[in-house]
């Protein structure tokens, strides 16, 4: 057997505190509760997802739910609110393994059910759900440990795996856009006015945004930071890659190590979300995005910065 | 994890990872039907691209078709082993975000008439008078179908929603004999023309009327 595979092996084995998905996990769980709350007390949720003879507006996609009898009102109001109570069950860590399993179905169920009536948050939504089921989140920052503490049981360490596919999410999520953000208006070259045309769009803006006119410059330049921002993403998974191993030599490694690339790029990304949040309707994908951002730091890092225990290196 | 686990788990994070990477893989998708290029907003980004390549407009457009078939096909090829993993684990994903900005973007607006009288408005995106079921509207969801039924090629789902809105003011004004439903579509203006004080006036497309007679 390869040295290369058993390093591979051993690395995907390895097990960290769960401090860093635990944060995935309050922010996912929460970031669901309050969508889906927003969709009930609205009533959106018949919109979106019924039948138009139920009072829905269009004809529905086929799914998985025609295996649960249909997208009756009674089913799809029963699923949004156990995607409440299930999200706040995932935020607390209350039954977490069960919570995270319910919750993954539930969004699965009904994201896949409405048709034009969702956005890229339903893909991160999915996605790092389905890690969280894996992750052992529950370990720390949890109604669970708390109870397990209680007993007399110290804390388990959970595979780190999941948290490294989620950075990988992250590093995909960016990467792939920006190949895909073709206009001219985006690219180095062009008028660089994707931003301003997009904060011109009605569709996603919160307020009128034509005030904003004396400030294209700026606008300009936040969309090539934007357009460069994303392209530097993989460094971010090569930034992880190198924290993690900066006990090994090599002359690219110690240089990236002198500064945490992470910490910049995460800053910047921090930034961009918030602005896009201030002046744009766009879901849950921000606070999604941001949540996986936790998963860039590892569990021992975490654990230090809330919890002032000794740590290793990522 | 011991043994044989250990390996199966290796094996299967290098799986799962390039099931992400196939899947998120840049397409054109729905650009690959070619009725969208006529899109004002479309025809606007092929002709800047053309310029800016000293290009033909049309030669380009032609090029481009053909190199959006050789990189969809890829994709298909890239996709298609992991395609039965990532639908089973509901774990798909395309980041389509932003691609090009909509610089004919339209608005969604939902009329009544009562007694032979005049259009009286009760939604209008971004209006604040006219707010019937505004909450609904302005939630997400609902953003990314108004956005979604506002290109022609959507218009079937747009005139069903239509019936629905009907449906409901029917339901709740007994008063209202006739809803209609459109887009209001224009050019976003320049951040020039806006400091200049210029307005860009819409158009109304898509226009549908539902009768209560006829529901």
């Amino acid at each position: 057997m390869s040295g290369a595979w058993t390093r591979w092996v051993n690395l995907v084995n390895r097990r960290e505190p769960a401090h860093a998905v635990a944060l995935v996990r309050v922010v996912f769980g929460l970031g669901i509760a309050a969508h889906m709350l927003r969709l009930w007390r609205t009533d959106t949720w018949r919109w979106v997802w019924l039948a138009p003879a139920d009072g829905g507006l269009v004809p529905l996609a086929r799914s998985y739910i025609d295996q649960l009898g249909g997208a009756t009102p009674t089913t799809i109001g029963a699923l949004v609110l156990t995607g409440v109570v299930s999200g706040l069950a995932l935020a607390m860590g209350a039954l977490t393994p069960l919570a995270a399993l319910v919750t993954t179905m539930v969004w699965a169920l009904l994201t896949n059910v409405g048709v034009n009536a969702g956005g890229s948050y339903d893909f991160l939504g999915a996605n790092v759900l389905f890690l969280l089921c894996f992750a052992g989140s529950g370990e720390a920052v949890s109604i669970d440990s708390w109870l397990r503490r209680r007993r007399g049981l110290s804390a388990r360490d959970v595979p780190a795996w999941p948290r490294w596919l989620m950075v990988w999410q992250l590093v995909v999520m960016y990467d792939m856009t920006v190949w895909q953000k073709l206009s001219a208006g985006w690219v180095p070259g062009g008028p660089a006015d994707a931003l301003w045309y997009i904060l011109q769009q009605p569709t996603w803006q919160r307020f009128d945004m034509r005030w904003a006119a004396p400030l294209y410059p700026l606008t300009q330049a936040a969309t090539l930071s934007t357009w460069a921002f994303e392209h530097l993403s993989p460094m971010l998974l090569l930034a992880a890659w190198f924290r993690h191993t900066r006990t090994r030599a090599g002359w690219l490694r110690a240089q990236c190590n002198r500064v945490d690339f992470r910490l910049p790029f995460l800053l910047f990304g921090l930034l961009l979300h918030v602005g896009i949040e201030a002046t744009m309707e766009v879901g849950a994908f921000t606070v999604f995005t941001l949540g996986v951002y936790a998963a860039c730091f590892s569990g021992d890092e975490v654990r230090k910065h809330t919890g002032g225990v000794p740590v290793h290196p990522l | 994890m011991n043994g044989v686990g250990r390996h199966l788990l290796a094996a299967f994070v290098i799986w799962h990872a390039l099931a992400m990477l196939a899947s998120a893989l840049p397409s054109p998708g729905r650009g690959m039907d070619r009725t969208y290029w006529a899109d004002p907003t479309v025809q606007a980004e092929m002709t800047t691209w053309a310029q800016m390549l000293h290009a033909n407009p049309d030669t380009f457009q032609d090029r481009l078709f053909e190199a959006a078939k050789v990189v969809q096909g890829a994709k298909n090829t890239l996709y298609a082993p992991f395609k039965p993993w990532l639908k089973v684990t509901n774990t798909t994903q395309s980041w389509k975000m932003f691609v090009a900005p909509h610089r004919f973007p339209a608005r969604p607006e939902v009329q009544v008439r009562s007694d032979g009288g005049e259009w009286e408005t009760v939604y209008l995106e971004g209006d604040t008078t006219a707010t019937w079921r505004r909450e609904r509207f302005a939630t997400e969801r609902m953003r990314a179908a108004t956005f979604a039924w506002g290109w022609m090629q959507a218009d079937s789902r747009w005139r069903a929603a239509c019936g629905a809105f009907a449906d409901e003011l029917f339901s709740e004004r007994p008063d209202v004999e006739a809803v209609r439903c459109r887009y209001l579509k224009r050019r976003s203006p320049s951040a020039a023309e806006v400091i200049a004080g210029e307005v860009v006036a819409e158009k109304p497309t898509q226009s549908h009327i539902v009768t209560r007679t006829s529901r």
